[in-house]
């Protein structure tokens, strides 16, 4: 594994909401090496996205602040850069693909336009050298006749027609860190499977690291080398994605490897984590999962637990993780 | 988009075939004789009868109609019942004047709205925020009558900076034509802007929580460019068409402003024209407004296509 192009340590973000500033990332620690795919899993609200805007530094403010931690790419500390740095690094060496591909494109502007501009921006060409750098990542990412669409506008794309112009864009500038904030939920499976494809096989080419941020285990087994899982605002565990799957040392991500649909099980109830998860201004105290956690004992309502290490890269936050035996997938 | 320009003219024609009606049904319906009120109050009925007959009164309504409409496809819009002169004559040497109103209005009205409503949009809650929507509610209830008058006083009377009434042509002394439009404009545009204030404040708020906003920062675009790019385009789309109904507006508005200011326009020959019954500039002055209401709807139709792609024809 080559050096760690992004590092997060220890990052809180904060929310301002009627119960006042809410923490709802708290202590989250990851990094990503160049040509590394890091999968980034949690469930709605486990704050997985405000961590992946934060590298960004895209988080709204107001009503977010980050406040505490530090985030360094290539060395460099990110928190604290002033806005125009920042700005010069958005798009340029970190680029960021989103959830909804409708939305995200601007549809009073054309791809072309779109795509151009980005290039313009970084690389300060003329607006036809920006139009045939947009030709080049447009074929890259495997849209049929990019000479007729180049003009299309959004809204003349189908989704995943849009998400791989929206990769394009991304991967103008050639960026080393691609930010990828499930890029492939809002679409059909096959189109899915499509996407997933193309950004492997543009990492291989490509070399760039890519932090991914999803909900579904299955897309993490199929891109990922590492897997980061959250669970209420802060990290229950890292492992690589083989170990992970075999042997999960988190009741969480054990509870998550369970709850996959699995093919050639029919009739069979899929497994659920019961309950849900708690509100950012009422966790519960000691271990957060602990009322949903099939092994919980009393202690575990008591006392924070910290992350575990266990060697080879691998950390879980549970304080029974020298006990369980949890079952993997199959 | 030419074949939808067409399409559109086209869309007028039964329109126009309905407001042909209407104002050739002016006539028949606003009380009294065109004839009594040209033959003096002295003439015997023989005379008045005669006075009919000439002008056509006495023929059936279609006939009057059909000729009424041959004219006016001619171009030909009657005479003057006062003047005689030929009223699209007198109409087109009066339209500038009305036009260069209007559009100054508007020219006034996106001048403070645009800067106004983006600057509120962007910072919801803020000071300038609350400054500006303070702003536009109180330009919305000043009447634009008051608003005239305390102009000329301030301006015109107290500081002498401004003349108080008149007209000068644009193309005769762009300087004097400026300052002579200057604060009807200011009077008429006002409403027109806080309206449009409101409106893109509003537009802008939206615009700026969308998704594609945060695209825009994600490649690197510095703040100003993705509020006056990303945002301001989509913003505009609602703004156009309210824009489009208050150029209608403003062209109503022009009958008391240059009441108020003096300016030999469009408004004000419609006024007097009412006063004096002159039936044929009335009708002439109807039309003339029909036009220019139905022109800005097709611009307004038309710069559609340009901010939302969606509509535009395929």
């Amino acid at each position: 594994m080559s050096a760690p192009l992004l590092e997060v340590e220890d990052l809180a973000v904060e929310f301002l909401t009627d119960h006042g500033w809410v923490r709802v990332v708290d202590g989250v620690s990851f990094s990503v090496g160049a040509g590394e795919t890091l999968g980034l899993v949690g469930e709605s609200g486990s704050g997985k996205t405000v961590t992946s805007l934060s590298v960004m530094q895209l988080i709204p403010r107001p009503p977010g602040r980050i406040a505490g931690g530090s985030i360094r790419f290539e060395g460099r500390e990110l928190l604290g850069l002033p806005e125009h740095e920042l700005e010069a690094l958005r798009g340029e060496a970190i680029a960021m693909v989103f959830q909804e591909s409708m939305t995200s494109l601007n549809p009073a502007f054309t791809i072309g336009d779109q795509i151009g501009e980005v290039v313009r921006r970084h690389r300060g060409v003329s607006r036809r050298e920006a139009r045939v750098r947009a030709l080049e990542v447009l074929e890259l990412v495997q849209i049929p006749d990019p000479e007729a669409r180049i003009d299309a506008y959004p809204h003349e794309f189908s989704g995943g027609m849009r998400q791989r112009a929206a990769i394009a864009m991304a991967l103008a500038c050639d960026p080393k860190l691609l930010i990828a904030d499930e890029p492939t939920t809002a679409l059909d499976v096959t189109v899915q499977a499509q996407v997933l494809d193309l950004l492997r096989s543009l990492q291989q080419r490509l070399g760039m690291g890519i932090l991914f941020v999803t909900h579904n285990l299955g897309v993490v087994a199929d891109l990922c080398d590492r897997v980061t899982v959250m669970y209420a605002g802060r990290i229950v565990e890292t492992a690589n994605v083989f170990d992970l799957f075999e042997g999960p040392q988190h009741p969480y991500t054990e509870g998550l490897l369970q709850a996959m649909p699995q093919l050639g099980e029919r009739g069979k109830r899929l497994a659920a984590i019961p309950g849900t998860p708690p509100m950012p201004w009422q966790m519960p105290d000691g271990c957060r999962f602990h009322p949903r956690c099939p092994y919980a004992e009393a202690a575990c309502a008591q006392q924070d637990v910290m992350l575990t290490e266990l060697g080879e890269g691998r950390s879980a936050r549970c304080r029974r993780v020298h006990e369980l035996d949890l079952k993997g997938a199959e | 988009m030419l074949a939808f320009i067409l399409q559109r003219l086209l869309a007028l024609v039964p329109l126009l075939f309905i407001v042909s009606l209407l104002v050739f049904s002016l006539v028949l319906l606003i009380p009294g004789d065109p004839a009594y009120m040209l033959a003096g109050e002295s003439a015997t009925p023989e005379e008045i009868a005669e006075i009919r007959s000439d002008m056509g009164l006495d023929d059936p309504v279609l006939l009057q109609y059909a000729r009424w409409t041959g004219g006016v496809l001619r171009g030909d819009l009657g005479t003057s019942l006062f003047s005689d002169q030929p009223v699209l004559e007198v109409l087109l040497e009066r339209l500038p004047v009305t036009l260069s109103l209007a559009f100054a209005a508007i020219l006034v009205s996106l001048l403070v709205s645009i800067p106004a409503g983006v600057i509120a949009g962007t910072r919801p809650g803020s000071l300038a925020d609350r400054l500006v929507t303070l702003g536009a509610s109180t330009g919305l209830a000043i009447p634009n009558f008051w608003l005239g008058l305390m102009l000329i006083l301030v301006f015109a009377i107290w500081n002498g900076w401004l003349p108080a009434t008149g007209y000068v042509p644009l193309t005769e002394h762009p300087g004097a034509w400026l300052r002579h439009i200057l604060l009807p404009a200011i009077t008429l545009g006002l409403s027109a802007a806080a309206i449009l204030t409101r409106q893109l404040r509003g537009a802008m708020i939206d615009v700026m929580n969308q998704d594609y906003i945060r695209t825009a920062r994600a490649k690197g675009l510095a703040w100003r460019g993705v509020v006056l790019k990303h945002g301001l385009k989509n913003a505009a789309i609602p703004m156009v068409t309210i824009l489009g109904l208050q150029a209608n507006y403003l062209l109503g508005g022009t009958v008391i402003v240059e009441q108020i200011f003096g300016m030999p326009g469009l408004g004000q020959l419609a006024v007097a024209s009412v006063f004096t019954r002159d039936l044929p500039m009335i009708q002439g002055v109807v039309i003339m407004a029909v036009f220019v209401a139905v022109f800005v709807n097709l611009l307004v139709d038309i710069s559609y296509g340009y901010f939302n792609p969606k509509v535009r024809p395929q």
